[in-house]
């Protein structure tokens, strides 16, 4: 195989950062340490280069060549700069008009969107799912009716967990059955999901393991092509 | 030490040729010269994962002469888009068949920007920042709502669901997602209400759908690791289990 000097650089490079990353397993070490500085630092640069690059400076160019049709940019970047005041200890409340206009919008557009893209769809699809039609025509119907119980059971179960006033002290079979829903089975529920979410990111993280693996076992390989070659 | 598997192993039985979301994957098509937008919404660390679902899609968009908008609702997107289609054959010109729109900052407000036109999202191109108007596919295709199909690569179930809510709950635009192991039971319920149209996770169904023509040594041997290492944590839980019970039954 035969590789060009960049190409080559960056293998090396990547392949000792690798092992750099690995050291970890014999505890906690200063080269360990360096290699997440760095990548944290070469994370954000290469964010904030992004940025500048594709986001801002194309837009700080129409503002300068077309500032009749583009003048809202210059709006919104005097908004950015008032951010950074935050800063400042004498100009920290100039700071508040520019979170005040992120918080509210995000707060618009996210329960807006939840309320669009999920709460009604989701409760739409669900009503509909069981007709009586469904129902009366093959088992899936109720196998959907069954899904949607065990749904709402498990979601009252779950909210319930987090009840910390029991219903009153003269009420014993309510206060079982509500320690029973909501303090063993929701915590329960609480329990399997949290399981099954971890068990999901080991999956997710395995082909990551095994791609780099893979990855030295490749280059020690082709160092000793290379070696063999020269 | 089970992630050490596929190196040494040829073959494997334990892959599902056929199974469900192979059948999702190959029954996934778009027609002939349509517009497809198609989100990278995964950085470097579910590279391993997604890059092959990403091979499968592009391959399928390059067979039947899709035009392709790329673009990124994540920081470190785009430079997993490009590292996807550095791979693709010449006769898929950029510009004429595919652009790269470029990062689009601002999660929701940002999918929103797309519904008032790409040109209002997207100043210049990703690759060469030229005016989008000065590329073919671009110049044709002004507004969100011209676009045939939406697709979706993303590591969290959270990006898709700003796409599901900020996106196809205003156009309606088939949305697709191709997302990572962790996020496909969270997106679960969007696709039996039909707002995704296509969903499929992770390296499982990538192997699966290649598993229709031929595995490479590494991808079975993949699956066997994956497989040694569910037993490899059941057993140990086991034994701790029962060692712990042991050691309180004869404290007691």
């Amino acid at each position: 195989m035969t590789f060009g000097t960049t190409a080559f650089i960056g293998m090396i490079i990547a392949f000792v950062l690798t092992l750099a990353v690995f050291s970890r397993l014999l505890g906690d070490n200063i080269v360990y340490r360096f290699v997440q500085c760095l990548f944290i630092g070469l994370t954000s640069g290469y964010i904030l280069a992004l940025v500048m690059r594709t986001v801002i400076w194309p837009r700080v160019l129409l503002l300068i060549q077309q500032p009749m049709q583009y003048w809202h940019y210059g709006v919104f970047f005097a908004l950015g700069l008032l951010l950074l005041s935050s800063g400042l200890s004498r100009a920290k409340q100039w700071a508040s008009l520019p979170l005040g206009i992120l918080f509210g919008l995000g707060a618009a557009l996210t329960l807006g969107g939840a309320l669009a893209g999920t709460l009604i769809p989701q409760t739409y699809s669900l009503v509909t799912s069981l007709q009586s039609n469904s129902l009366r025509t093959n088992w899936s119907g109720w196998l959907l009716l069954l899904n949607g119980i065990l749904v709402i059971i498990g979601t009252l179960a779950v909210l319930g967990s987090f009840q910390v006033a029991l219903p009153g002290r003269g009420m014993k079979v309510t206060n079982a059955i509500w320690t029973f829903f909501g303090r063993t089975l929701g915590r329960g529920l609480i329990m399997v999901t949290l399981g099954a979410l971890y068990a999901g990111a080991l999956v997710s993280f395995f082909p990551l393991l095994v791609g780099r693996f893979m990855f030295i076992r490749q280059t020690i390989s082709d160092l000793i092509h290379l070696i063999g070659v020269s | 030490l089970v992630a050490l598997i596929p190196i040494f192993v040829h073959q494997n039985p334990l892959v599902n040729i056929g199974g469900g979301s192979s059948a999702v994957l190959d029954s996934f098509s778009v027609p002939e010269g349509s517009t497809v937008l198609l989100s990278f919404d995964y950085g470097p660390a579910y590279a391993a994962e997604l890059d092959r679902l990403a091979a499968i899609i592009i391959n399928k968009l390059t067979s039947q002469s899709a035009q392709v908008l790329v673009m990124s609702t994540h920081p470190l997107g785009m430079g997993s888009a490009e590292h996807a289609f550095s791979g693709i054959f010449p006769r898929f010109a950029y510009g004429e068949h595919y652009v790269f729109l470029g990062y689009l900052p601002g999660e929701e407000a940002g999918l929103r920007l797309l519904l008032n036109g790409l040109g209002t999202a997207f100043i210049r191109d990703y690759r060469f920042q030229q005016p989008l108007n000065s590329y073919p596919i671009t110049s044709r295709i002004p507004a969100l709502d011209q676009v045939d199909r939406v697709i979706v690569l993303a590591e969290s179930a959270e990006s898709v669901q700003r796409w599901v809510e900020q996106v196809n709950s205003q156009t309606h635009i088939p949305l697709d997602a191709l997302v990572s192991v962790l996020a496909e039971p969270q997106l679960e319920p969007y696709y039996l209400s039909g707002q995704i149209t296509t969903l499929a996770g992770g390296w499982p169904a990538a192997l699966e759908y290649q598993a229709l023509g031929s595995l490479s040594k590494a991808d079975w041997g993949f699956s066997l690791g994956l497989a040694g290492l569910v037993v490899l944590v059941f057993v140990t839980v086991l034994v701790i289990s029962i060692k712990q019970w042991i050691i309180h039954g004869k404290h007691r």
